[in-house]
C-alpha cells in the first residue's frame, strides 16, 4: 500500500532493473517520474539504475584506448553526480531516500570490465559519502548490488568472470523483480537507520562482508 | 627499518613523488635498494628527492610528469628504459591538488569532478597500460595509492572518496587480468602525515591532539618510515601471492575492511 501520494523517481526505466524497479512502485501505487523536473513538489524516493553501457563489450584494459577509458570509467560517476546534484532539493523537500542501483561486480572484480567495475565502484564510494553528507538533512542514501547478470545480458558482453562466483539461492533470488522487492522495502521511513550501507540482491553469493 | 636488499636492482616509477606520501615512498623504495624514477610536475620539488636519495646513496633520476597526459606517462616509462634498462614496479600515487579541499557536493562544480577523475583514474589507466609491456617482460608489480576514505567514504571529500573507491575496483579487476601473466596489482590505503596536514595542524590548534586520538597507535604515519616499508614489501618477492588486495596502513585507524 503507497504513502499517501508519495512520488518517485527511477533513473532509467528502459534497463532491466530500472524498468522492474518502475513497475513494481507503480504496482504499489507511487507516483512514478522519469525526470526531475517533473517533481517540482519533490521526492520521496530517486532510483539511480542507470548502466554504464560504454564500458561494455568485456575486453581487456591494454585494448581500451583513452577516450574508452573516459567513456566506460569516467563519464559514468560524472553522470552520477551531476543527478545527485539534480535530486538533492527534490529530496530534501522530502527527506527522502536515494538507492543507487551497483553491481557487486564492482565489489568482487571483473576480468575485462576494469573501466565498468572502477566506474561502479566510484558511484557507490560517492553515494557512501553523500550519505555522511546529506544525513543531518534527512536523506537516506542506499546502495542496492544484484549481480551483474540481473543489470546485463552477461552472455552477450564477451568473456568476463564477473559471475564467478555461485549464489547460495536459486536464479529468482536475483533477477530484476527480486531487486525491486528489495527497493520497495527501502523505501520504508525505518530504512533511515541503514543509510550508507550496501544490500546485496545476489542470491547470497558474495556474502560480504 | 627497509630491508636494503628487498628490491636491489629493481626499478620502480612513483607518480607525485615530489612531496608527502610519494616522497617517502621514493625515499623507502630507494633504501631497498631500487632504482627510482622520481615523476612529478614540478621539476624542482622532484630534484630534490632525486638529490636526497642520491645524498644518501640512493640510486635515482627525474622524469617530468603529468599523469593527466598520457603522452607525458609514455616519457616517464621510457626514461625508466633508457637510464635503468626497464621498469619492474609501477607505483600511481598524484593526486588532485583539491584532494584535500572539504567538498558540498550540491554545490561542487562538475569540473572539480574532473580534475579529480583525470588524475586519479586517467592516471591510472595511463600508468597501467603505459607499464604493461614491461611489467609483463619481469614479472613486475602495479600499486596503487589508494585510502580509507575509498573503502568507507568520507562526509567532507566524495570526490576524492569515489576516485579511491573506483581505484580500488580497477586493482581487483586487474589483478585478475595480469595475475595470468605474472604481474600483480595491488592497493595501499594509508594514513599519512602530509604537508597539507601539517600546515592544517599549524593552522588550527588542537586539530593534532582531535584527530590522532581517533589512531589506536596515537600518530599519523610517516611517509617514508611508515608507509614506504609497506609498499616495499608489496612490490617485493615476499609479497610474490599477494595480488589484488588492498593493505591498510592506518595505524589501526580502519579496521573494518
Amino acid at each position: 500500500m503507497s504513502r499517501p501520494s508519495e512520488v518517485a523517481l527511477v533513473s532509467d526505466e528502459d534497463t532491466q532493473v530500472g524498468g522492474a524497479i518502475a513497475h513494481a512502485l507503480r504496482a504499489a501505487g507511487v507516483d512514478v517520474r522519469t525526470e526531475v523536473d517533473a517533481a517540482p513538489d519533490g521526492l520521496d524516493l530517486a532510483v539511480y539504475s542507470r548502466v554504464a553501457r560504454a564500458a561494455f563489450p568485456a575486453r581487456p584494459l591494454v585494448t581500451v584506448d583513452e577516450q574508452g577509458w573516459i567513456d566506460g570509467a569516467e563519464q559514468p560517476v560524472r553522470d552520477f553526480v551531476a543527478w545527485m546534484k539534480a535530486v538533492y532539493q527534490p529530496l530534501a523537500r522530502r527527506r527522502g531516500t536515494v538507492v543507487l542501483i551497483a553491481p557487486t561486480a564492482s565489489q568482487e572484480g571483473a576480468a575485462g570490465l576494469v573501466p565498468y567495475t572502477a566506474a561502479v565502484e566510484g558511484q557507490r564510494l560517492l553515494a557512501k559519502s553523500v550519505a555522511r553528507q546529506w544525513a543531518e538533512r534527512g536523506i537516506t542514501v542506499l546502495t542496492v548490488a544484484p549481480r551483474l547478470d540481473a543489470v546485463v545480458d552477461v552472455d552477450a558482453i564477451g568473456a568476463t568472470d564477473a559471475t564467478r562466483t555461485d549464489p547460495s539461492l536459486g536464479a529468482d533470488s536475483y533477477e530484476p523483480d527480486a531487486v525491486a522487492r528489495v527497493v520497495l522495502m527501502l523505501r520504508d521511513p525505518s530504512a533511515r537507520v541503514l543509510t550508507g550501507t550496501t544490500v546485496p540482491v545476489d542470491g547470497g553469493a558474495l556474502l560480504a562482508p | 627499518m627497509t630491508d636494503a636488499h628487498a628490491l636491489a636492482g629493481r626499478v620502480v616509477l612513483v607518480t607525485g613523488a615530489n612531496r608527502g606520501v610519494g616522497r617517502g615512498l621514493a625515499s623507502a623504495f630507494a633504501a631497498a635498494g631500487a632504482n627510482v624514477v622520481v615523476t612529478a610536475r614540478d621539476e624542482v620539488a622532484g630534484m630534490q628527492v632525486v638529490d636526497e636519495i642520491t645524498a644518501r646513496g640512493g640510486t635515482a633520476c627525474f622524469a617530468r610528469c603529468d599523469v593527466t597526459v598520457r603522452a607525458d606517462v609514455d616519457a616517464a616509462v621510457a626514461t625508466a628504459g633508457a637510464t635503468f634498462g626497464g621498469l619492474d614496479v609501477m607505483v600511481h600515487n598524484a593526486v588532485s591538488v583539491h584532494s584535500s579541499e572539504p567538498c558540498e557536493l550540491a554545490a561542487a562544480p562538475l569540473e572539480l569532478w574532473d580534475e579529480h577523475a583525470a588524475v586519479s583514474l586517467r592516471g591510472a589507466y595511463s600508468c597501467a597500460v603505459a607499464a604493461y609491456p614491461h611489467l609483463r617482460d619481469r614479472n613486475g608489480c602495479l600499486l596503487l595509492l589508494l585510502s580509507p576514505a575509498g573503502i568507507n567514504g568520507s562526509m567532507h571529500s566524495p570526490f576524492y572518496a569515489a576516485v579511491k573507491g573506483a581505484q580500488r575496483a580497477f586493482v581487483k579487476s586487474l589483478s585478475r587480468e595480469w595475475g595470468p601473466e605474472g604481474i600483480r596489482v595491488n592497493g595501499l590505503a594509508p594514513l599519512a602525515i602530509t604537508s597539507a596536514l601539517e600546515h592544517a595542524f599549524t593552522v588550527n590548534p588542537g586539530m593534532q591532539e582531535r584527530l590522532t586520538r581517533i589512531v589506536p597507535l596515537r600518530r599519523f604515519g610517516d611517509p617514508a618510515t611508515d608507509i614506504g616499508p609497506a609498499a616495499v614489501f608489496l612490490c617485493g618477492d615476499d609479497a610474490r601471492y599477494v595480488t589484488g588486495q588492498t593493505l591498510v596502513v592506518s595505524g589501526g585507524r580502519l579496521t573494518s575492511l
